[in-house]
């Protein structure tokens, strides 16, 4: 009997609601990027920015699951995870594609962000990647000194708001560079782009510690990369035919 | 001998080197806008942030003078007003265009925003317009009140780097608004936009006094705008705009200080 009860409840569960992002607390203690990144960086990114992004994003989703337009499809796109929606915002209408754009992606990239700090090493020099993620920098880059300058000068250029990225790119399979605007994601231009590391370039990021000083902060960040968790979401990249 | 000298004059003045855009002072000490915008805040934005767009421009003003592919007329071009060379954007390369409307237009709204802020009103309402641009204003948008929650609105929406611009539009002669990515002004999409007043909404204008509060800033920036200029600059502009014919055809080369090439000589 309570079996069945708690069936129906899950059933009920899967039919009747659109996903409910919630907000992952980071991995580490708020101070534990300093000084990096300040707990006052941290206390203000994470729990104002981050979650403005995710309460946007669901209340987007909840008017979207109810919305009758497209014969239900805007019902079944509110349901899927936001990985997916993301790729499917072309076919959004105006008052959905904005806000899951701007307020979707921001919840991804944060959230993405976050997973990949860590408590910074001494120095620059001695934080590296290792093994398949330092080979397949270097087959692209030339060197991960190359790839380190590279991606820092593009961090650095950037301008307004936006995120530096180095992703498998869906067509060439090789790790490439780009950058996105605002709170784009590499996976809004082809959802088989695959993001292994990223850099928050908005000021909010490093303004309330390195102020106007945006190379200071890029010149830092490498200290803060977390290469175990790159590397492990590296691997688990999807395989594609051309990989056997 | 007068043709002469006319020649010389033309050759003298094409010799003639870009313009070199200095930093402005404020009209005001760095804590004149306390507490709507910190000392702080005020000597971040103009010392590093607008210091660093007037750099950037002039840099890259120099290299389009000294870029030997550029015509007569660009190098001339680069001798003007910077109003002026961000009103003609479209007529630079490409190369050129992308940069200058992101340090040229950052050197030029820093300008504009610096010179329409003063005191601190202590309330945002009593803080109004008067004269002929209430009377704009009244007639573009129904009532102060109702221009003031749009330009709000507006400016909560934005997303990313931006700012929101209240200026006399080119066609219509009346005050419109509009939003702009990054360092864009209303000029770069018609020379003959009249840009009266802008809010910055690029997270370092507010971020150091009101971090992620937006809203906020957005609410007390009503305090600090100093209407009697901006008022100003809509009767200097209005005159501006009745006054110019639009000299589309000629004006290059009469601006660029008619360099031989399409002048007939």
């Amino acid at each position: 009997m309570l079996a069945a009860i708690v069936l129906a409840v899950i059933a009920i569960g899967c039919v009747h609601s659109q996903t409910e992002l919630t907000l992952p607390p980071l991995p580490y203690d708020y101070k534990a990027y300093e000084p990096v990144l300040s707990e006052k960086i941290m206390r203000l990114h994470h729990d104002k920015h981050f979650f403005t992004y995710m309460n946007k994003t669901n209340a987007a989703l909840k008017a979207m699951f109810v919305d009758t337009k497209m014969d239900g499809k805007l019902k079944e796109i509110a349901k899927l995870p936001i990985e997916d929606i993301l790729t499917q915002l072309q076919v959004l209408p105006d008052q959905y594609h904005l806000a899951l754009r701007h307020n979707g992606g921001g919840y991804l990239n944060h959230r993405f962000f976050f997973s990949i700090l860590k408590a910074p090493t001494a120095t620059v020099a001695e934080n590296k990647p290792t093994g398949d993620l330092l080979a397949a920098i270097e087959k692209s880059f030339g060197t991960f000194e190359k790839f380190h300058e590279l991606f820092s000068a593009a961090s650095v250029n950037l301008f307004g708001s936006g995120w530096v990225w180095l992703y498998v790119d869906a067509r060439t399979n090789q790790l490439v560079l780009n950058f996105t605007a605002n709170q784009d994601h590499p996976i809004m231009f082809d959802k088989n782009n695959y993001v292994v590391m990223g850099i928050d370039l908005w000021e909010h990021s490093y303004y309330p510690l390195y102020e106007n000083r945006r190379a200071e902060y890029v010149d830092n960040f490498w200290r803060i990369v977390d290469w175990n968790v790159v590397g492990k979401i590296f691997t688990e990249r999807p395989i594609k035919r051309s990989d056997l | 001998m007068f043709i002469r000298i006319c020649f010389l004059a033309i050759i003298i003045s094409c010799i003639q080197a870009q313009i070199e855009l200095t930093l402005p002072a404020l009209p005001y000490a760095y804590d004149a806008l306390e507490p709507v915008l910190s000392e702080h805040l005020m000597q971040l934005h103009h010392d590093k942030h607008l210091q660093t767009y007037t750099t950037g421009a002039n840099k890259l003003l120099k290299r389009m003078y000294d870029d030997e592919n550029s015509s007569n007329e660009l190098k001339g071009l680069t001798n003007q007003s910077i109003e002026f060379i961000l009103s003609h954007i479209q007529y630079l390369p490409e190369i050129y265009q992308v940069g200058l409307k992101q340090y040229g237009g950052g050197y030029l709204n820093h300008k504009l925003f610096f010179s329409t802020l003063q005191k601190p009103t202590a309330t945002a309402d009593e803080n109004k317009p008067t004269g002929p641009l209430l009377k704009a204003i009244e007639k573009a948008f129904d009532s102060f009140d109702k221009f003031k929650q749009i330009f709000t609105d507006v400016s909560l929406e934005v997303f990313g780097s931006g700012w929101v611009w209240l200026y006399i539009d080119a066609y219509t002669k009346e005050l419109n608004y509009s939003f702009a990515s990054n360092q864009e002004n209303p000029i770069m999409f018609n020379k003959n936009h009249i840009t009266l007043l802008g809010i910055d909404l690029w997270e370092h204008a507010y971020y150091p006094v009101y971090e992620n509060r937006r809203s906020e800033y957005v609410d007390n920036f009503w305090r600090i705008i100093n209407w009697p200029f901006v008022s100003q600059l809509y009767t200097e502009g209005v005159a501006k705009q009745t006054d110019d014919i639009d000299k589309e055809t000629d004006g290059i080369v009469k601006h660029t200080g008619g360099c031989p090439m399409h002048a007939g000589i």
